[in-house]
């Protein structure tokens, strides 16, 4: 393997001590870590030796630990599990984050919809968004990612890297797929759009990473 | 139901749900399917909350009268014999009966998966990072959302606590009138000392209608004030009032800017 050819050439690593290195990593960013960011700093091994770590490491945090190692936005991370939000409180004074229903459903709408614009926020909402869209915008959960070629130049929304943060998605084809309606007829189906997770190539061309404006397609 | 603008507070809901959710309220209350037969049974109810709202002067969305007139249509070809029209099916608004329900299936599939990212685990809720500070949240000013609870099951416990009382008991006595802002004095007062109130409690002994109103909207203008939580621990169980501000300055400051502001501005004018 490509790995062994490099070991040669410096201090070797034992498979516990990339484990190591590895955790040690992920401890320190306070970001998602990419696994190309972690090769490039163990660049002595190769990328399947981190992924196996990676993986490893996942395991040893899996069963009775306090943190776990998840998929998050692209990258690794550590985080708290779920079931000990209730002693975390008692220590750390954070805000809760609870968004609005509205807020959720407008979040929702843009996550599974997106690139759209308000009005066709609006449309499957059947009530004016300005507000609660402004908030998402805010809160760095929604972004702009462009305008639409036609009078006025509607402005496109899109969910933000933030946003797979929050709610701790690995990526948009990670959301959950909606439900469809039992109680329609198959032509009613076929009236509805149906929702369906992004594909690769969709994902491509509305990247959630970025600041704003993806214009220029 | 008019309100002379004028003589009149009006609270601004601004994350306010729309007639869809409203229709999927009350669909799920009554244990109905979305289907044509059943919105026309459910007319009345939604006419009823709609009103409810105009009586509480409450920012209505034009839409929500557009659904209102869309139902009546669809009552009352349900009484006639059916006459085929086609003309309001091509209507890409809520006014036909057949886009209304379109609409209605469209909606409730993002209100299904707003409920899904709901039941995620949550960043700074249910699972935290070292440091444990979300800085985007850390540089909002705005506060956590403080009404927990749909508008419409609010309204629906203010609909039951008005029906209880009495329409209008001889003459409505003139120096009953209290603000808006001194109401939300009082509530304050109240909720200071006992921390967390079931939402009835703060109508108890209230007999004028104008009362009840008055309450109603001092308790959602606290709410969009971050003065207290509304909250439900489970569904059709009792409604809760918490106060939200721990030291007794906090809020206080809140109350009596918003009492000075009102001196300036407006008066409640008693019965609507």
């Amino acid at each position: 393997m490509e790995a062994e050819k490099l070991e040669e050439t410096v201090p070797q690593l034992s498979g516990d001590e990339i484990k190591a290195v590895v955790e040690s990593l992920l401890f320190v960013s306070d970001k998602p870590l990419p696994l190309s960011a972690i090769t490039d700093v163990l660049a002595e091994v190769g990328k399947e030796t981190v992924k196996e770590a990676l993986a490893k490491l996942k395991e040893d945090y899996a069963f009775r630990r306090g943190v776990m190692l998840e998929e998050i936005a692209g990258g690794y991370q550590l985080r708290t599990h779920p079931a000990h939000a209730p002693w975390i409180k008692r220590l750390v004074k954070v805000r809760p984050v609870r968004l609005s229903q509205a807020a959720l459903e407008v979040l929702a709408i843009v996550a599974y919809r997106q690139p759209i614009t308000r009005a066709g926020i609006e449309h499957i909402r059947g009530v004016d968004c300005g507000g609660t869209l402004r908030g998402l915008l805010e809160r760095q959960l929604v972004r702009i990612i462009g305008k639409v070629e036609e009078p006025g130049r509607p402005i496109l929304y899109g969910t933000s890297k933030h946003f797979l943060e929050a709610f701790g998605l690995k990526e948009l084809a990670d959301l959950p797929t909606l439900k469809e309606f039992q109680e329609l007829t198959p032509e009613e189906s076929a009236q509805l759009q149906i929702i369906r997770p992004l594909s690769d190539e969709e994902m491509a061309d509305h990247p959630v990473e970025g600041d704003f404006m993806g214009e220029g397609e | 139901m008019f309100v002379e603008p004028s003589a009149s507070y009006r609270v601004k809901l601004e994350h306010f749900e729309g007639p869809l959710d409203l229709l999927l309220y009350l669909i799920k209350k009554n244990e109905l399917d979305i289907c044509e037969v059943s919105l026309t049974r459910i007319a009345d109810q939604y006419l009823h909350y709609v009103n409810t709202m105009e009586l509480l002067n409450l920012e209505i969305a034009g839409e929500f009268i557009l659904v209102a007139a869309t139902l009546m249509l669809m009552k009352s070809r349900a009484l006639l014999p059916s006459e085929a029209s086609d003309l309001t099916e091509e209507e890409d608004d809520l006014e036909s009966p057949a886009e209304l329900i379109r609409r209605l299936l469209l909606y409730k599939k993002y209100k299904d998966g707003a409920l899904q990212l709901r039941e995620r685990n949550t960043l700074f809720d249910k699972v935290f990072l070292r440091g444990s500070e979300d800085p985007i949240l850390a540089s909002l000013k705005e506060a956590a959302p403080t009404l927990e609870l749909s508008i419409f099951v609010l309204l629906e416990a203010f609909q039951k606590i008005l029906q209880k009382t009495p329409l209008s008991t001889v003459h409505e006595i003139q120096g009953e009138n209290i603000t808006l802002g001194q109401r939300i004095k009082q509530i304050y007062t109240q909720l200071q000392a006992a921390k967390d109130l079931p939402f009835e409690a703060l109508f108890a002994g209230v007999k004028s209608r104008s009362l009840v109103v008055v309450t109603f909207l001092a308790i959602l203008e606290m709410s969009r004030l971050a003065l207290l939580r509304i909250y439900q621990n489970e569904s059709f169980k009792t409604i809760h009032l918490e106060s939200l501000t721990q030291t007794q300055g906090e809020g206080y400051d809140r109350v009596q800017g918003l009492l000075a502001e009102e001196e300036k501005n407006f008066t409640y004018g008693g019965d609507t």
